[in-house]
């Protein structure tokens, strides 16, 4: 992915990761810890909050606690007739802001002997007190909660909180206390009734209103049966209980809330609010008198809401202060890379051939300066290699001028023009001579000694290129020599004349294969002398191919040795004569095979019909290449064919 | 083409791995002179790696033996392969140089 970017981009993008990487984990630290402080701290003043609720909560209704033994103290005080009692009982009414109503209802006898139910009860109401009895038989005091419970208990408990529908649609509660008489430790702890008190309970809801709880925080109360007391939303006080909700939810957590509340535990729980949706932490406590639990929410997003602004800010700190080291990183990387870019761009010109583009001068010493230094010497070197390539080229360039002339030289000194002797019927003759270089080794030769005897020779200097082709000139040029000055000497002694001079001072130990016969065009007798030439082929006129196979001697220019001897055979009219060189049978593929005599042969055969030499040799050339294809031509390739006619000669 | 040169019964014995043509005969004689310059006489050419042989080839052969002689020394060759004898037959060279079938008799011939 970075490959194709540059080294300042990679440079900035390593530096940035690296330095976000750190200051990430820096961040996730510092924000783990200060979340867990002020978690541990805002729990903390939750604690506190609901215990300073919980302890003021407790005072009033402790204080309310002490108007019922107000009441026992009555009977200590010796009231025994009603009229006292309705009066006392109005007073401790009037008396006591608080107190909604009190009743007090006796045992059966216990006040008036006789009287079965006897429960007078006052209450206010519109600002007055009125009084009620409550001993109406079919309301039957004696089976109620509120009598039963403490008497049974032997304590006093507070009831369920509940609406008052008369009294003026307040909450309240009642607190029902047993109470024992006389105490004279003769009849002690004789149960004589229940004393009861009701409050209202409006004020609990002041202070829960009061309280403070970050932005939409709030307080809550839930009575012994976990209904809500006092909660912010009206609809769910004296509606709800918290397990309506849990189960109207499906929310296990808040249930599980509900029974350590309504237990009377304290503590914590992170819940998921069920109105907002909102995470938030909760703290719980009982009201140890009433068996009421009160909570505090605050929500997880409030509580944090101070951090959450505080890392906002370190978060837009972070981003400009990486998008200022960006730009120091690219300006300095952009200082590091420049002279890199610079050397770029000159040696993309002297790669396009500008060897004097001039390379940034770099004063430094660092890795960036050695560099230029190395291209500096690279450039010197370059330039000077070019320098010598181009004059190199030149000289080639001239040398193979020369040579092309040197072929063109070497061309003109053997017959090229066919058919040579167009008004001759009585021979024809074709040659090719195709050399492996520009000049090359090979030669052959054909000239008339007189009207009726044609000399014709066929060669192959050792070698190949420009001493080969000096070798084969001079060859060439004592073979004339030798002819014309011995016109009637056999090709033997023609042989061994040209050995002589060919051996003297050869220090190259260059010699040539050679091949020369003399054909009496009249009579068909052929002589020849073979030194160390390939064979040549005869095609007679029956279309028979013989090989002249006899070899008289070594190449010439090997050693002075005996006298070349002649040999002799006689030829008919339509006999064609092939004379090669190893050019043809050595010819080699791109398989390193050779094209030996057999392939000739095979050639020769379909030519046996055919007189015309340049039919003939075209169709060994053009098998020669078939076989060779793309494979360099390693050797020159070199034929004369001699198609003898004789006199009246005529094709079958 | 490859040359490797070692001595056996005070001979120079050389083994031509290869073709021995136009394009390695230039290496072929400059070894050669390397070896006759040093003062050895005595020469054995193994020729049974030697797979194909040109006229430039047989030219550095001839020029070795032409030396060689000059100085008195033996140039012997051996175990040569049908195809190269071909060659020397036709241009009578079997008849110039001393041929013989292993290195036995080459040891032998310089005995």
């Amino acid at each position: 992915m970075l490959k194709n970017r540059s080294l300042r981009f990679k440079l900035s993008a390593f530096i940035l990761t690296g330095t976000i990487l750190v200051a990430a984990v820096l961040f996730s630290y510092y924000y783990s810890v200060s979340r867990k402080l002020i978690l541990e701290s805002a729990l903390t003043n939750a604690r506190h909050l609901t215990m300073e609720t919980v302890n003021s909560v407790e005072n009033v209704f402790r204080s309310t606690a002490k108007i019922p033994e107000n009441l026992v103290y009555v009977f200590e005080t010796g009231i025994t007739d009603e009229k006292a009692l309705y009066r006392f009982m109005e007073t401790v009414v009037k008396n006591n802001t608080e107190l909604f109503g009190s009743a007090i209802a006796f045992e059966p006898g216990a006040m008036v002997p006789g009287v079965e139910r006897f429960a007078p009860y006052f209450y206010k109401n519109n600002g007055q007190i009125v009084y009620s009895n409550l001993s109406d038989p079919a309301y039957n005091y004696h089976l109620q909660d509120w009598y039963q419970i403490p008497k049974e208990l032997n304590k006093p408990i507070w009831s369920e909180p509940y609406f008052d529908e008369g009294g003026g649609d307040i909450i309240m509660a009642t607190y029902s206390v047993p109470f024992r008489w006389p105490n004279d430790g003769v009849n002690e702890n004789k149960f004589r009734g229940i004393i009861t008190i009701d409050i209202s309970l409006v004020w609990l809801k002041q202070v829960f209103e009061e309280l403070s709880i970050y932005e939409t925080g709030y307080g809550f109360l839930l009575s012994q049966s976990g209904k809500f007391l006092v909660h912010p939303d009206p609809d769910n006080v004296m509606n709800a209980s918290i397990f309506d909700i849990a189960e109207l939810q499906q929310d296990e957590k808040l249930r599980e809330l509900g029974r350590k509340m309504v237990r009377g535990q304290t503590g914590f729980m992170n819940i998921i609010e069920p109105v907002t949706g909102q995470e938030v932490y909760l703290c719980f406590a009982p009201f140890p008198s009433s068996g009421y639990s009160m909570g505090i929410v605050i929500p997880t997003a409030e509580l944090f809401a101070g951090l959450t602004r505080l890392n906002r800010n370190v978060a837009i700190i972070a981003v400009l202060g990486l998008l200022a080291l960006f730009g120091v990183i690219s300006l300095i990387s952009g200082r590091i890379t420049e002279p890199i870019r610079r050397l770029s761009g000159a040696t993309t010109l002297i790669g396009q051939g500008d060897f004097n583009a001039v390379l940034p001068k770099i004063d430094t010493n660092d890795e960036i300066g050695q560099l230029m230094r190395s291209f500096e010497t690279m450039q010197i070197a370059l330039a000077e290699y070019i320098e010598n390539l181009k004059k190199t080229t030149a000289d080639k360039e001239k040398i193979e001028g020369e040579l092309r002339i040197a072929h063109d030289i070497q061309m003109s000194i053997i017959p090229r023009t066919f058919p040579p002797f167009p008004d001759r019927s009585d021979v024809d003759i074709y040659g090719i001579l195709e050399s492996a270089k520009a000049v090359g080794g090979d030669l052959y030769d054909f000239f008339l000694l007189d009207e009726n005897r044609l000399g014709a020779a066929i060669g192959d200097v050792s070698g190949k290129g420009v001493p080969a082709s000096l070798f084969m000139a001079v060859t060439r040029t004592l073979l004339r020599a030798k002819s014309m000055n011995m016109k009637n000497a056999s090709p033997g002694k023609i042989v061994t004349s040209m050995d002589i001079d060919l051996c003297t001072e050869n220090d190259a130990s260059m010699f040539v294969t050679f091949f020369y016969f003399i054909l009496n065009l009249k009579t068909g007798e052929l002589e020849y002398c073979n030194a160390g030439h390939n064979p040549p082929f005869v095609l007679d006129e029956d279309g028979e191919i013989t090989a002249i196979d006899t070899v008289h001697g070594f190449p010439l220019g090997v050693m002075e040795a005996e006298p070349y001897e002649t040999g002799k055979i006689k030829i008919r009219p339509g006999t064609r004569i092939v004379l090669y060189t190893d050019g043809v049978t050595e010819a080699e593929n791109e398989a390193r095979e050779l094209f030996k005599e057999k392939r000739l042969l095979e050639t020769l055969k379909l030519m046996k019909d055919v007189q015309d030499p340049k039919e003939i040799s075209l169709a060994v050339k053009k098998a020669v290449k078939e076989f060779t294809l793309e494979a360099e031509q390693s050797d020159d390739l070199t034929m004369l064919v001699i198609n003898y006619l004789g006199e009246n000669y005529t094709s079958k | 083409m490859e040359l490797k040169f070692y001595q056996e019964n005070n001979a120079s014995i050389i083994e031509i791995v290869g073709s021995l043509d136009t394009m390695t005969a230039p290496e072929y004689e400059k070894q050669m002179i390397e070896m006759i310059d040093g003062g050895s006489t005595v020469f054995i050419a193994d020729c049974t790696q030697l797979d194909y042989i040109s006229s430039s080839g047989l030219r550095v052969l001839l020029m070795t033996l032409k030396n060689i002689s000059n100085k008195g020394g033996k140039f012997i060759l051996f175990g040569m392969q049908e195809p190269v004898f071909e060659v020397f037959k036709i241009c009578r060279f079997d008849n110039l140089f001393t041929i013989v079938a292993d290195k036995s008799a080459a040891l032998q011939s310089i005995a």
